[in-house]
């Protein structure tokens, strides 16, 4: 009877969350996630056919197999992350939880042990991963890392090179080694696929998250010996030297797995034939009979303290059934997206300051971990008139599904903060200082390509950078968030898609 | 006596063992790990962590055997060993790397420091630049004469900005700070003490910062000090201390004679000033001649015949450092001197012989670029008698036989200014006789003086018309 109540709390749990479930596959879509999406689809049926067949799993696939205390784990995380959603705007989050009460469904539909549940929650949550908003962070401290072993092979070898950040630069040539420097490289495949691996040995926690660290241990060194190698060949080349970077990807995952396969072994060699205790298979009937036993003994107080969650859930997501707060219908079309970015055009000046596409920009490149296959940077170059000082520059990054911290462009390329990150209508400003002499004033604003800018969907980043020698004072920087808001105004213009394509979506 | 040292290495071998069986012993408790087996039963916190460290010491002494163990391990598990070998020894391989990086860091900083300092002897600044930005954020290693470096090879990158700020992170207003660094910012001092929008207050702020760096300012000579301190005291009204101190500075080292010539212009002494000039020219050229490839003398050399007025001394000086160069910066200086040259000639009264050859040697150099259009508009555009005297020194000039194309090129503009068209005309026709490429100077000329004669109407038409009869 608990298990029917269970089942059926569940599905509605599931079923009040489909239309922020919706928007978020549409931005998948718009995102043209297909790597991603495709392995997720591909290593989901993967678990579950595993945890159908598999002779791991049989043996313990009762429905007594899964505690009240492990649901209500799992459970309570589904009500966080669909909380975080609701109250922040965001609904990747809901989608999240709504995966982990889908997972904990098929688990309780199919018998499925604990440890199953564990790896389908887990997956589920990774989905849908470029849009993670930790992604920029991610990637910038396993770039950090990744930069730093190359440096001590260049060190090693003695090619001289600097550090601005996360990129390498050698001293020989005059250009930064953007494009290697550009995040880890297929590090949600690689991710993925050792859980697959994990969940087809029936690995429990612990061994699970040896295995992840050794992915990620080995996927830096990978990515910091291939950046070793490019500067090796670069060295002392004036023009940048080019090579087949898709092979080059393919080998750089190749070795990581071939490696980490390496390392789960080295675990296996070193803990003996016991290791054998690490899969499902080797609880033995003593231990089943325990858990029987505990988990008779559980009140009504869990089963209530459920099923008050998953009601929870649910009318979180009625309520925001009721109030149409996901069902938004946006019809999301990345090619009118990019061509709108693609065809913006400025004045040539204003307000004293000429305007001209940027000639030379060193420290742009094309992140690895953005959220669509597309990236456009375009940089403008402001200088002054005969009666100002200094000179800016005006960039577009994007296009963003959710947009990053405000500044993880420049702490990208070493910039540290100097002065606290206000924040005025959307628009971010913050000093920043690298070196003993650069100085920075930025102002940033994610600006909204298409539809109602409540809503999270496609943004481009539009900043206006000053860098100096000198320190940045307080009229210029006033007179920089001025001329700031003018530019956003005059994009946000051209960038609102129009009525055209405004009109349809709705 | 020493006898006991013949068994002192049997002794210390049997120490050792005695050691080892102690430890083995200790950790004998430990050791047996059949006590594990039973991990399911409840018991007591003592007997627990006696378990732990147990575990834990097994544990390292089978990763510290496992390369050699594992050759002996049997089925899957020595499989699994073979299997894992590429994960250790590159594993091994990338701790050891870093590691090596880390010990060694101090010894790798300083194969930077060595490139800084040899792009600077070599003057590339940009490479110099890239090598020290590897260590200058290290705040360890980036001292106060690692920062100078840098400042200076920023300075031959053309980063003065950056040099700037460097060296006043240098010379701070506390007890910290480098010698050469105070002296920059004395010298600083000294040139903002010469603007003469500096209110009283505010030069006297300037004169205790100067006093304040002064006194902390090394690693410079001696002279070079005494020099901001002769100034100092020019600023303080010890004008006769100031003259006296330079003066030393000046009989020690020639290349000060301008700067001394300059103070005691400022002091109203002009007949010493020619005669400090004099000397340093003399003794300016006894030393170029001995070193012709040196351009600090020949700069030198050239500045102090312009000080004197012997303009024909000085382009002779430049000249003779183009032919020697061959290079952009003998003909920047060249240049800069017929400026100089130029700007002291169209000065009231104006020395219109030097106007005119100034002209001419700038169409010759120069062609139609900016600064000849500039130079003539403000050679030509003038009173009508002006002219007239001009026109007699360009014919002079052509009786000299000084460049002839250019010389009836800017006879026909004088004339095309005077309304004379047909003279104009022939004198255009001759240049263009002498020198065909003179005719592609003409145009870009006369639109650039239709620009600058529009608030004079009679020139301005007189312009406007040979444009026509140009284009015809």
């Amino acid at each position: 009877m608990d298990r029917k109540i269970t089942i059926a709390l569940l599905i509605a749990a599931v079923a009040m969350q489909i239309p922020a479930i919706g928007l978020i596959l549409r931005q998948i879509v718009f995102a043209g996630l297909s790597i991603d999406l495709a392995l997720f689809f591909l290593v989901f049926a993967f678990t579950v056919l595993t945890g159908i067949v598999s002779p791991f799993s049989r043996a313990i696939a009762d429905e007594q197999s899964i505690r009240v205390r492990f649901l209500i784990v799992i459970v309570s995380a589904a009500v966080g992350a669909c909380l975080r959603g609701v109250l922040s705007n965001e609904p990747v989050w809901v989608f999240r939880g709504a995966g982990l009460c889908f997972a904990a469904l098929i688990a309780l539909v199919s018998g499925f042990s604990k440890n199953r549940l564990f790896y389908m929650g887990l997956l589920l949550c990774m989905v849908p991963l470029s849009l993670w908003k930790t992604a920029p962070w991610l990637h910038s401290l396993a770039q950090w890392l990744a930069s730093s072993f190359a440096g001590c092979l260049l060190d090693i070898y003695k090619v001289f090179y600097f550090a601005k950040g996360n990129v390498i630069g050698l001293v020989s040539t005059d250009f930064l080694q953007n494009e290697s420097c550009s995040g880890l490289r297929l590090i949600y495949p690689m991710v993925l696929l050792v859980m697959a691996y994990g969940c087809f040995k029936g690995y429990r926690f612990p061994r699970f998250l040896y295995l992840l660290v050794v992915l990620l241990f080995w996927a830096i060194v990978a990515q910091g010996a291939w950046i070793a190698v490019e500067a090796i060949i670069q060295d002392g080349q004036m023009a940048k030297v080019s090579y087949n970077s898709g092979t080059a990807s393919m080998v750089l995952f190749a070795s990581v797995m071939m490696l980490t396969w390496s390392g789960d072994q080295f675990f296996s060699a070193f803990s003996g034939p016991s290791s054998d205790k690490e899969s499902d298979t080797s609880i033995d009937a003593r231990k089943i009979e325990l858990a029987n036993k505990n988990n008779s003994l559980e009140s009504r107080v869990s089963w209530i303290a459920l099923w008050s969650m998953l009601v929870g859930i649910a009318s979180l997501g009625g309520w925001s059934f009721y109030k149409g707060q996901w069902a938004q219908g946006l019809n999301l079309r990345q090619s009118e997206a990019i061509s709108t970015v693609e065809s913006l055009k400025l004045e040539s000046a204003v307000e004293g300051w000429k305007i001209g596409q940027a000639t030379k920009s060193s420290e742009s490149f094309i992140p690895v971990f953005r959220q669509t296959p597309d990236w456009n940077h375009r940089e403008w170059e402001l200088t002054p008139d005969q009666s100002r000082e200094g000179s800016m520059k005006l960039r577009i990054d994007g296009i963003w599904i959710a947009l990053p911290e405000p500044d993880w462009l420049w702490r990208w390329y070493g910039w540290k903060p100097d002065l606290v990150l206000s924040d005025d209508k959307g628009s971010f400003s913050f000093g920043l200082k690298r070196s003993i002499v650069e100085e920075a004033y930025v102002v940033t604003k994610g600006v909204r390509i298409v539809g109602d800018s409540t809503l999270p969907g496609p943004v481009v980043q539009v900043s206006l950078v000053h860098e100096s020698v000198r320190p940045i004072t307080e009229k210029q920087r006033k007179e920089q968030k001025e001329l700031h808001a003018r530019w956003v105004e005059a994009i946000e213009k051209q960038l609102g898609f129009g009525a055209a394509i405004g009109d349809s979506i709705r | 006596m020493l006898r006991f040292l013949t068994d002192l290495p049997v002794r210390i071998i049997a120490w050792i063992s005695d050691l080892l069986e102690i430890t083995l012993r200790f950790f004998g408790s430990f050791l047996d790990r059949g006590n594990f087996e039973d991990s399911d039963r409840p018991v007591g916190f003592y007997r627990s962590l006696n378990r732990k460290l147990g575990q834990f010491f097994w544990f390292l002494a089978q990763l510290i055997s496992y390369p050699i163990a594992g050759f002996f391990y049997r089925g899957q598990r020595r499989q699994a060993f073979l299997c894992s070998i590429p994960f250790c020894l590159l594993g091994s391989s990338v701790m050891a790397s870093c590691l090596l990086v880390a010990f060694n860091r101090e010894r790798i900083l300083n194969r930077y420091l060595a490139r800084v300092q040899n792009a600077y002897s070599k003057q590339d600044g940009p490479k110099g630049v890239r090598a020290a930005m590897r260590w200058i954020g290290d705040t360890e290693f980036a001292n106060a004469d690692r920062k100078f470096l840098y400042s200076l090879v920023e300075i031959q990158n053309g980063n003065a900005g950056s040099a700037e700020r460097i060296l006043e992170s240098l010379s701070p207003r506390d007890s910290t700070g480098l010698g050469i660094a105070h002296f920059w910012k004395a010298s600083q001092c000294v040139g903002k003490l010469e603007e003469s929008t500096l209110g009283e207050s505010q030069r006297q702020e300037l004169l205790e910062e100067l006093d304040w760096h002064l006194e902390r300012a090394s690693g410079v000579r001696p002279e070079q000090i005494a020099l901001l301190e002769s100034m100092k005291a020019f600023w303080d009204g010890r004008l006769d201390e100031a003259e006296s101190k330079y003066r030393k500075v000046f009989e020690s080292d020639v290349s000060q004679s301008l700067g001394f010539a300059a103070l005691l212009k400022r002091l109203g002494k002009d007949q010493e000033r020619q005669t400090v000039l004099r000397t340093g020219a003399e003794r300016m050229a006894d030393g170029l001649r001995a070193d012709p490839w040196n351009r600090a003398y020949r700069v030198q050399l050239a500045s102090l015949y312009e000080g004197l007025g012997e303009w024909g001394r000085a382009e002779q000086v430049t000249l003779e450092g183009y032919k020697i160069h061959r290079d952009q910066d003998s003909i920047d200086a060249y240049l800069a001197s017929l400026e100089r040259r130029a700007e002291a000639a169209l000065k009231e009264p104006r020395n219109l012989r030097e106007v005119a050859y100034c002209l001419v040697k700038f169409l010759r150099t120069s062609r139609a670029g900016p600064r000849v259009q500039d130079i003539m508009a403000r050679s030509l555009l003038r009173p009508q008698s002006e002219l007239l005297e001009l026109q007699k020194q360009l014919q002079q000039w052509l009786v000299e036989g000084l460049d002839l194309p250019m010389v009836h090129l800017s006879l026909a503009f004088c004339k095309g200014l005077t309304g004379d068209d047909s003279l104009r005309d022939w004198h255009l026709e001759q240049a263009c006789r002498y020198e065909q490429a003179t005719l592609g100077l003409v145009q870009p000329l006369i639109g650039a003086m239709q620009e600058a004669s529009k608030n004079q109407q009679e020139m301005h038409e007189r312009m406007q018309r040979w444009q026509v009869v140009e284009e015809r």
